[in-house]
């Protein structure tokens, strides 16, 4: 079941000074939804032509079913790419962009017009077959570029920002339709954005990356809720991040929000706390409230400690503070995520 | 994907082979030779020499120099007077109709130089008719001699190259932002002063190209010299021509060309000038 | 300015442009020698003309020499677009500003070179140093035009393509050349008008026994006036308004600069 179908190991990638990807590996599984998140600038569009055959790696190798395919150019590879920028062939229309690589596999023509057809049946657009690209709009472009590619019917699809052209409310029902349509063909989809909820919804697994480098590999809810690294809490999410004071004895003191909690000596540690763990108690520490707003359906509220550290809660609580009141707040020990980031800063 | 691309290494080579053999090398072989000697034949002998440049300080050549530049210099100025209006009208004029005037004034652009000052020349011959028409409607007695004037000469020159100026001219005033013009009608200013302010600072490098593709051929254009001016009004062409025709000193017509190379470069110079402050000023931005 | 004027300018400019080649072509088919006195409408000298048997063997010099220079220059043309904008090396930065040089350098300058040049090769001047000169201005312009295309055009389409199954050649031929032909076909048309209307390189470089059209208009010309000239004129404007009107290449003369 849990089969290897893609394996990357030590893809290093320089271009010019800058490094684009150094020392990547990553197993990924038959039938995965794996997505690779990170910022803009952070190598994962290079890795994703890494894998198409597009760009050729500094050094490291790639494995489609336990077969070295580095040293094979794209048409050899049994990947294919659904481009950004969709690179349908304008001069074709639908049905031809669609066909073209059946044709090249030099399939029988009655073959290639059942294949187009099933691949424009999936993709919701029969009947469109001999439109002009340019009669096409950005969500139809967005399926016939994912019809052109699956047709071919790949080991693995690369989708490289695939809903960055559309416009968000497209882009939200276009997220469900990948979805349904991973399931219904059980392809492999290595998906890239910069785009966190994107992520979150989709993947079976997400690739956290910055800086040419993995920050962490999770599934959406492991790295949602125990983020490895600083910057993966900071990137996923809003949350709050303490960073450890030393108070002595071996204790550090997060605003007196978390007790007893213990740590080897002279290590720092911060903790997150997401925005929704944080409750209005009795118990809890005294905060001023300095702001509050609502934002589809959640009430976001921010207070300030008597030490001055400034804490953004969630609440469904429609009940409104004004700006100044006093509130106790408390968060339990068990949503409070400690990090142990050496190498980085708040 | 294989390091070696057959379609990349075939093309590179090919394109990199043909600009050195027929660019590079041409270039370079004017510039060597005019710092040779020549021999009695006025062919080139291999000797280094700053004579031909010297030569060119000589007052024959001199005036005649200073003589083409100032028809050039007219003849650039008249034409960008008569172009600058015309593409400004023409890009304001409904699509269709534009459409159709720009074909007809580009049309002439493709049509054969030599023919069209030939066509100049039927016209304003003292039999031609527009010395008729004149003596018709009693304006004249005696035919004028318009022909084998400085002032035909000049006159011919902008009927070549006013779509030339045309064109550059006219591409940058439709590629003009329009939301500029709005918005300096928006803080006040009035039509002249937009003109002043944003249209005409904007379209500057289009004014640039075309002077540019007029100038320097006016310099060249030898024909119309030997056509219309009636070989009175002597170009630097003709001069550089003479050079390999008639008068016969190789090494002074390619130090003449290497002057001519240098006026063209200026005005580049000038133009690359331009076109970056006015590409900062409209905030041309760099993708990723 | 009001609408009148502005109407009166344009008609002003296309009169001056359109009217002495108007009246050469109508003056083509007068009887009398004149260009003023109308005696009537004849054909004689259109026959004359093509009586002349140097006229013709001119006119087939010159269209020999323009369609085997607009061949090999939308060849070598599309290649240096694609060499130049596609296949980036550290030595594009150095080659891109010679593709300019051509089209900024007087045309005398370029025809005494090569005229240099051959006669130091002891090349005979005829048909191949007409080539050779002719494509040296001819694909520099097809590769601006054909550039201005490519980069209009979405720059990973090859790279779809090879995804698709397409190797570097299947690529090429499939997509790059369909997807430039607008601009290959301006292009053509581009150098096939500059070096069929070419006067002054090529009478550099024209031979004894070898000479173009233009070049032969020229030599008629400094005779003197002639009906003949006219009827020649006249066919000569024919062919180029032909050529663009059934190309039309407005958009490509846009991008050219």
């Amino acid at each position: 079941m849990e089969e290897t179908i893609l394996s990357i190991k030590n893809i290093k990638k320089t271009f010019g000074n800058t490094t684009a990807i150094s020392d990547f590996n990553l197993d990924i599984k038959r039938g995965e939804f794996i997505t690779i998140l990170g910022p803009s600038g952070c190598g994962k569009t290079t890795l994703l032509r890494i894998i198409a055959g597009l760009e050729t790696p500094d050094s490291g190798q790639i494995f489609l079913d336990d077969i070295n395919i580095s040293e094979l150019p794209p048409e050899k590879r049994n990947v294919n790419t659904v481009f950004q920028n969709f690179a349908l062939f304008p001069h074709m229309n639908v049905f031809e962009n669609i066909a073209y690589g059946l044709k090249l596999k030099k399939f029988k023509k009655d073959e290639i017009k059942t294949l187009v057809s099933d691949a424009l049946e999936l993709v919701k657009l029969t009947g469109y077959e001999n439109r002009r690209i340019t009669q096409l709009s950005g969500g139809q472009k967005q399926r016939v570029a994912i019809a052109r590619a699956i047709v071919l019917k790949p080991e693995v699809l690369l989708l490289d920002e695939p809903l960055g052209a559309l416009d968000y409310k497209l882009r939200l029902s276009m997220q469900t339709e990948l979805k349904k349509i991973q399931m219904t063909l059980n392809t492999t989809f290595v998906y890239i954005t910069h785009d966190q909820d994107e992520a979150l919804n989709l993947s079976d697994r997400i690739v956290l990356m910055s800086n040419a480098t993995i920050e962490q590999i999770a599934t959406p809810d492991e790295i949602y809720k125990t983020p490895k690294t600083l910057f993966a809490a900071k990137f996923i999410g809003e949350p709050n991040i303490l960073k450890g004071l030393h108070i002595g004895d071996n204790q550090y003191d997060f605003s007196v929000l978390i007790q007893n909690f213990n740590l080897s000596e002279n290590e720092e540690v911060f903790a997150v706390i997401r925005p929704e763990s944080l409750k209005i108690s009795d118990d809890g520490i005294n905060a001023t409230v300095i702001d509050q707003s609502v934002k589809g359906g959640v009430v976001i509220t921010n207070v300030i400690l008597k030490n001055g550290t400034v804490l953004r809660m969630h609440s469904f609580d429609t009940k409104p503070y004004a700006v100044g009141d006093n509130i106790n707040i408390l968060c339990s020990n068990k949503d409070v995520h400690y990090i142990v980031d050496k190498s980085k800063d708040i | 994907m294989k390091k070696s691309n057959s379609l990349k290494i075939f093309s590179t080579y090919t394109t990199y082979l043909f600009l050195i053999a027929f660019v590079l090398i041409p270039t370079l072989f004017i510039i060597v030779v005019s710092f040779l000697k020549a021999d009695s034949l006025g062919n080139i002998k291999l000797m280094f020499t700053f004579e031909n440049f010297k030569k060119l300080f000589d007052p024959v050549y001199l005036n005649i120099m200073v003589n083409s530049l100032k028809i050039a210099f007219i003849t650039t100025i008249s034409a960008l007077l008569l172009a600058y209006p015309l593409a400004y009208i023409i890009s304001k004029t409904g699509r269709k109709i534009q459409q159709a005037l720009f074909m007809l004034i580009i049309l002439p652009y493709w049509t054969n130089s030599l023919v069209r000052t030939y066509s100049f020349l039927i016209v304003l011959r003292s039999d031609g008719i527009i010395n008729k028409l004149l003596m018709m409607l009693g304006a004249i007695t005696e035919p004028l001699q318009l022909l084998y004037t400085e002032g035909a000469v000049i006159f011919a020159m902008i009927y070549l190259l006013l779509p030339v100026m045309f064109l550059p001219i006219y591409s940058s005033i439709t590629k003009l932002d329009f939301s500029f013009v709005e918005a300096s009608h928006d803080l006040g200013a009035n039509k002249f002063q937009t003109f002043l302010s944003v249209i005409l600072p904007l379209t500057i490098p289009g004014v640039m190209a075309g002077t540019i593709l007029v100038f320097t051929p006016c310099l060249g254009l030898f024909f119309i010299s030997d056509l219309i001016g009636g070989g009175k009004t002597v170009l630097l062409g003709n001069i550089i021509r003479d050079q390999f025709t008639s008068t016969r000193n190789l090494p002074f017509g390619s130090a003449l060309s290497v002057l001519m190379m240098l006026f063209a470069l200026f005005f580049i110079a000038i133009y690359y000038k331009t076109s970056y402050l006015s590409n900062t000023k409209t905030g041309e931005q760099n993708n990723e | 300015m009001n609408k009148f004027f502005k109407t009166l300018y344009i008609t002003i400019i296309l009169l001056f442009l359109y009217f002495p080649l108007i009246i050469v072509a109508v003056y083509s088919f007068n009887s009398t020698k004149s260009t003023t006195l109308w005696g009537g409408v004849t054909f004689d000298w259109y026959i004359k003309l093509f009586s002349n048997k140097s006229i013709i063997s001119a006119l087939l010099n010159s269209i020999l020499l323009t369609v085997i220079v607009t061949v090999l220059s939308v060849i070598l043309g599309t290649l240096g677009s694609i060499a130049l904008n596609r296949f980036k090396t550290k030595l594009t930065k150095i080659f891109f500003p010679l593709v300019y040089l051509p089209v900024l350098t007087p045309e005398i300058i370029v025809g005494i070179a090569f005229l240099q040049i051959f006669s130091m090769l002891d090349l005979k001047f005829g048909l191949a140093t007409l080539i050779l000169s002719h494509i040296s201005f001819c694909v520099p312009f097809v590769m601006i035009v054909v550039s201005a295309r490519l980069n209009s055009l979405q720059n990973n389409l090859e790279e779809a393509a090879r995804d698709l199954g397409a190797s570097v050649w299947q690529a090429f031929f499939h997509i790059t050349i369909p997807e430039l032909l607008p601009g290959i076909i301006s292009g053509a048309a581009l150098a096939f008008i500059m070096s069929f209307d070419d006067v002054i390189i090529s009478f550099f470089m024209s031979g004894a026994t070898v000479t173009t059209l233009p070049v032969k208009v020229y030599s008629m010309m400094k005779v003197g006036v002639s009906p003949e000239i006219n009827a020649l004129s006249t066919i000569v404007l024919l062919i180029t308004f032909v050529c663009v009107i059934v190309i039309n290449v407005k958009k490509p003369t846009k991008n050219l600069l």
